[in-house]
């Protein structure tokens, strides 16, 4: 009896500490990476974006839009086509992306489809998608990190994305 | 092997930490999660250990001795059982927390829309079983054959969770490297428990072709089975080792069981000596000869090979006998410097006891019978008592094996009459 009570009382105390300590880390990268916010991108891989891009954008971003989140970066001129990329499945889901260019810039980039077929992975989707949407319009292309935590979303959205701009290209 | 053990939950940990990053740990909910996910790593990794603590590996047996292994295996069963009920149980609490959906209704998504997760589930619960009846309340009133053919369902266990891990668990769905390891630590077990515990044993019977070739009444109640075979001698058997034996009768063929070699290994023959217990110790005074016999082993450290001095005493009570008096035979023909103390409640129990005096007779050694109920004699067992009996017991290697009880006062009384620790080896009767 004593040794289940000193067991438990281990591994929660473990547990708490553990994760205490991974999450406190959060808070200082998230100092350091002002702007970020709560977004769930790996600090360490976090290059490829830069603070800069993301501070203006990141009011606009909640996690209430689940489908057609878009990021305008400039006013739309009529110039712009809008191409519409394969419907991806994925292990929790399905996804569609759309991009908006002018010329070769991405103007923005929509989410017309997004289905997940868990409560679960649609929370997930919430959070991860407008930031995986930021990122796109930021590294005008594919060159972006997956949002941890939601890597299987961040994979079919990158090749639903390909497929758009390879309309694009067409 | 504590340490292995430690140090490899330590790399879990740090596979775990690796792949976190700190803003996913946020809240309540991807807390709850995440601690679930360090449980099912860490339970993962501890019911695998388990399956190896009773893989029968020689070098483990060595190392720690399978008394002890089997003590651990008790330990480290209901731990990682206790934590995959946790890993499961925050998994989904924290998907509950973070969809702000019943627990109920999260129960159902997780398990029937994620993939693997039906099987996983399954998988748990029997687990779970396995942990049930092993819990010592319930293993009492279970017959042996239901525990152990449910305590194969581990394996089952182990099957059907396997591919949730890689499928949907965030350490390995996207990292290679993490699967390559994982697989491997499965992998080894895998083979090792192939190994020990089927290529092994074949290989032995092939070799040696053990056979029954007699049985005997040793009193009331007590029946020693005589196993033969090929080159005996090359199993490297030592008195006070036990083997596990396994009667290839219709019956029987399917359970093994340990029990101590009876007698010195003399090359010509094996010997086993057994209470009628249960229904398999019982039926062992019917084995015909000519039965066929898979012998594993030889397991344990209870052996003289460990002696530190020239001097020797034995204490024995029960079932405990059965290996000192092999090693009581070995020692006396050896040196002759052995006193044996032998507790019993009646003299109806002693077991070998005309066997013990004859060896005693023949070489000089010495055998004391302490008869009677415990009540009667509570000084039998007395650090006063054993000074008279054996004046120089500082100076002995003292070997102990009897039921817990028994052993845990002799090895008090051992240590108020400061013989080195060292000194004293005690087999653990605790299966």
């Amino acid at each position: 009896m004593r040794r289940a009570v000193i067991a438990t009382a281990g591994t929660v105390v473990g547990l708490v500490l553990l994760l205490g300590y991974r999450s406190e880390g959060a808070v200082k990268v998230d100092k350091v990476d002002a702007g970020a916010g709560t977004s769930s991108t790996s600090p360490g891989t976090n290059t490829t974006i830069g603070p800069s891009t993301n501070t203006g954008t990141n009011t606009t971003i909640g996690p209430s839009t689940n489908t057609g989140t878009t990021v305008p970066t400039a006013a739309s001129s009529s110039s712009d086509r809008t191409y519409t990329g394969q419907d991806v499945s994925y292990r929790y889901g399905d996804i569609e992306v759309a991009v908006t260019v002018d010329g070769s810039r991405i103007v923005t980039v929509s989410v017309p489809q997004d289905d997940a077929f868990s409560p679960y992975s649609q929370t997930v989707n919430s959070a991860a998608v407008p930031i995986l949407v930021r990122e796109a319009v930021a590294a005008q292309g594919l060159n972006f990190d997956v949002v941890s935590g939601a890597t299987y979303t961040s994979d079919a959205f990158a090749q639903s994305l390909q497929s758009a701009l390879d309309k694009a290209s067409q | 092997m504590a340490a292995a053990v430690a140090l490899g939950a330590l790399g879990v940990m740090y596979m775990w930490w690796h792949d976190t990053s700190p803003a996913s740990v946020y809240g309540p909910g991807p807390w709850l999660s995440a601690a679930g996910r360090v449980t099912g790593l860490l339970g993962t990794y501890l019911v695998v250990i388990e399956v190896l603590l009773m893989g029968r590996v020689p070098w483990l047996d060595r190392m720690i001795g399978m008394d002890r292994l089997a003590v651990w295996h008790r330990r480290n069963g209901e731990y990682s059982i206790c934590l995959l009920v946790a890993h499961a149980l925050l998994i989904i609490w924290g998907y509950a927390v973070t969809t702000h959906d019943g627990l109920l209704r999260e129960t159902k998504s997780v398990v029937l829309s994620y993939p693997d997760m039906l099987a996983a589930t399954v998988g748990l619960g029997l687990l779970v079983l396995v942990g049930v009846l092993s819990a010592r309340a319930v293993r009492k009133r279970v017959n042996y054959h239901t525990w152990y053919f449910v305590h194969l369902y581990t394996y089952i266990a182990l099957a059907l969770s396997f591919a949730h891990q890689f499928n949907t668990g965030a350490d390995f769905a996207t990292h290679p490297l993490n699967r390559v390891i994982w697989g491997a630590m499965y992998g080894t077990v895998a083979a090792l428990l192939i190994l020990y515990r089927v290529v092994t044993p074949l290989l032995h019977m092939a070799r040696h072709r053990f056979v029954v070739v007699g049985t005997a009444s040793e009193g009331p109640g007590l029946t020693s089975v005589y196993v033969s075979g090929r080159e005996l001698g090359k199993l490297g058997a030592d008195a006070g080792q036990f083997f596990l034996w396994r009667f290839l009768t219709r019956d029987g063929w399917w359970q093994a069981h340990p029990f101590s070699l009876s007698a010195a290994p003399n090359g010509r023959w094996f010997r086993m000596t057994v209470k009628a217990l249960g229904d398999h110790s019982s039926g062992l005074a019917t084995l015909r000869p000519g039965t066929k016999v898979l012998l594993e082993g030889p397991f344990g450290n209870f052996t003289t090979r460990w002696r530190r001095g020239r001097k020797l005493l034995m204490i024995g009570a029960g079932v405990g006998i059965t290996p000192l008096r092999a090693m009581f035979e070995e020692a006396a023909t050896a040196s002759g410097d052995v006193t044996l103390l032998y507790r019993a409640s009646n003299s109806d129990e002693l077991g070998l006891r005309a066997e013990l005096d004859e060896i005693a007779q023949r070489r000089g050694a010495k055998v004391h019978y302490l008869i009677g109920p415990r009540d009667e004699h509570p000084e039998y067992l007395t650090p006063n008592h054993l000074q008279r009996l054996v004046r120089d017991v500082v100076q002995r290697d003292v070997y102990v094996c009897g039921p817990p009880g028994f052993t845990a006062t002799v090895n008090s009384s051992l240590r108020a009459l400061r013989v080195p620790r060292r000194h004293v080896h005690t087999e653990l009767f605790e299966l």
